[in-house]
C-alpha cells in the first residue's frame, strides 16, 4: 500500500514539476562560431518583465545574464567561451511597480557623494497596515508607494518607499535616462528592502527612477547549444 | 485503497529553486582539464572581514598595521598541483560567482592574479557604478554589470608558457592579454581596497573552482 502511495507521489510530483517548467518555446541557434542567438515567445501582457538566465553545465546555478522587457523575444550572447556548454532559460517576471521620480544630479563642481553606508540597502520599519498579496490580480494594493529619490552629492541617488506587499521575491530598482538611452535595472533587492543608494552610470545623471516588487513566474524549458573553436 | 493526493505545489519558481543541485561547476574550453584544490589563507587588514566566502570592508578604516596598509579581506590561494605554493606551468583555469551585496565605497579590487613577489598581474576592480575594469590600464572590462544584488560569473584561462590571459564574464570574453609576464602566479579573491579606492563594500563568492592542463 505504501508503495503504491510513494510511486502515486512520485508520479505526481514530475507533472507538477513539468507543469512548472512549461516548454516555452525557448530556442538557442549557434550562430556564429561563438556567438548564441536566443529566441522565445512574447511574455504575457500582465508581465513586468524577463529575466535571461545562462550556465555551462547541464546543472548547477544559473547566472542572471539579462534583465529583458516583457516584449522582448530575443537575445543574442556573443564573444562566447569556445567549446563550451551553454545552457539558458528565461523567467518571467510579475507584480507591481511605483510611480516614477525623476533626479538631475547637480553638475560642476561640487562633493561628491560621502563614504559610508548610506547605500546600502535597509527594511525600515513599515508604517502599520495590511500587507497584500502581489499575486492577487484584483488587489492593486501591493504596489510600493511613496517612492522618494534625492541627489546625494554630485555622483550619487538615495531611495525610500513604503513596501506593501507580502509575498515579493524582491524589489527591482529600474532606471530610464532623460536622454532616451535604454532603461536599467540598477539593483536587485531582497524582500522587504525599502531604501537603497545608487551610483548612476554617466548617461543616468538625469534620470528617472522606479521600484517594482516582483516575483518570479513561470520557468521556460532549458534550451542548450555548444560554441565552436 | 483509498489514494491521498498531495497537496497542490506551493509555487513553481520556489519549487524549481527547491531542487537540489547535483552538479559541480566544470571547466570551460574543453580539453583534458583536471580539477586542482589549492588550499587558502585568509588575510585581513584595516577593519576587512571574512566570514566563509562573504568579504568586507568598512566605510571607515580601523588602523591596523598590516601588509601595505590597504583594507583588504581576501583568500589567498597556495599550493596548486603541478605548481608548489605558486604555479609557474600549464594551463591555469578559475571560475567563480560574486554578488555584491552592499557598495558604499569605489575602485574596489575582487579578483587578482598575483605575479610572484613581483605584485599583481591582473586585478579585476568594481567602480560605484557597477563598471568592472582592469587596474593596470584602467581599461573597461564590462560597464555596469556588477549592480547590487545581481550575480556575476567570472572564468579565466592563464597560459603560462604561451604567456596569454583570457577573462571571461558571463560567457563572454571580455578582457584578454597576449604579453603575460613569466614566473609564478598564485590568485586572490575578495576585497581589496586599491590605491585610488575608497569606502565599504559586502560581496560573496561563490561556485569556485580551479582546473589544471
Amino acid at each position: 500500500m505504501s508503495v503504491v502511495r510513494a510511486r502515486l507521489g512520485a508520479v505526481l510530483l514530475v507533472l507538477g514539476l513539468a507543469a512548472c517548467t512549461a516548454d516555452s518555446g525557448l530556442t538557442a541557434t549557434r550562430t556564429g562560431s561563438t556567438e548564441i542567438r536566443l529566441t522565445w515567445p512574447a511574455a504575457p501582457d500582465t508581465a513586468l518583465g524577463q529575466v535571461l538566465e545562462y550556465r555551462n553545465q547541464a546543472g548547477g546555478e544559473f547566472t542572471e545574464l539579462a534583465f529583458l522587457p516583457a516584449n522582448a523575444t530575443s537575445y543574442t550572447h556573443s564573444e562566447l567561451i569556445p567549446r563550451t556548454d551553454f545552457y539558458y532559460r528565461v523567467r518571467t517576471v510579475f507584480g507591481r511597480e511605483s510611480t516614477s521620480v525623476a533626479v538631475a544630479l547637480p553638475t560642476g563642481s561640487g562633493p561628491a557623494a560621502p563614504e559610508g553606508d548610506w547605500a546600502a540597502p535597509r527594511s525600515r520599519p513599515s508604517p502599520p497596515g495590511p500587507r497584500n498579496s502581489l499575486r492577487d490580480k484584483e488587489n492593486s494594493g501591493a504596489g510600493p508607494t511613496d517612492l522618494h529619490a534625492e541627489a546625494v552629492g554630485t555622483d550619487g541617488v538615495h531611495l525610500s518607499w513604503t513596501d506593501h506587499a507580502r509575498d515579493e521575491d524582491g524589489y527591482l530598482l529600474e532606471v530610464t535616462p532623460a536622454n532616451g538611452s535604454a532603461v536599467r535595472v540598477a539593483a536587485v533587492l531582497g524582500p522587504g528592502v525599502n531604501e537603497v543608494g545608487v551610483y548612476p552610470l554617466e548617461q543616468e545623471h538625469t534620470a528617472s527612477y522606479r521600484v517594482a516588487a516582483f516575483y518570479y513566474g513561470q520557468t521556460s524549458s532549458v534550451a542548450h547549444e555548444t560554441t565552436g573553436a | 485503497m483509498k489514494i491521498r493526493v498531495l497537496p497542490v505545489l506551493v509555487a513553481c519558481a520556489a519549487l524549481v529553486g527547491l531542487a537540489p543541485s547535483a552538479f559541480a561547476a566544470g571547466p570551460v574550453e574543453s580539453g583534458n582539464w583536471t580539477e586542482d584544490s589549492p588550499s587558502y589563507d585568509v588575510q585581513t587588514c584595516q577593519g576587512g572581514k571574512v566570514n566563509g566566502l562573504t568579504f568586507s570592508l568598512p566605510s571607515a578604516s580601523a588602523f591596523d598595521a598590516c601588509g601595505n596598509g590597504a583594507p583588504r579581506a581576501e583568500r589567498r590561494y597556495r599550493n596548486y598541483s603541478g605548481g608548489g605554493t605558486n604555479y609557474s606551468s600549464g594551463v591555469r583555469q578559475f571560475s567563480g560567482t560574486f554578488t555584491i551585496s552592499s557598495m558604499g565605497g569605489n575602485r574596489i579590487s575582487l579578483k587578482q592574479t598575483f605575479n610572484g613577489d613581483d605584485g599583481p598581474y591582473f586585478m579585476l576592480a568594481v567602480e560605484k557604478t557597477g563598471r568592472l575594469y582592469s587596474v593596470e590600464g584602467g581599461g573597461t572590462i564590462n560597464s555596469g554589470i556588477a549592480k547590487v544584488g545581481t550575480a556575476v560569473r567570472v572564468n579565466t584561462v592563464h597560459d603560462v608558457q604561451a604567456h596569454t590571459l583570457r577573462v571571461y564574464i558571463n560567457g563572454s570574453l571580455a578582457y584578454t592579454d597576449n604579453n603575460a609576464p613569466g614566473g609564478a602566479f598564485y590568485d586572490k579573491i575578495g576585497a581589496y581596497k586599491t590605491s585610488s579606492g575608497s569606502g565599504s563594500i559586502t560581496v560573496n563568492w561563490s561556485d569556485v573552482h580551479f582546473w589544471r592542463k
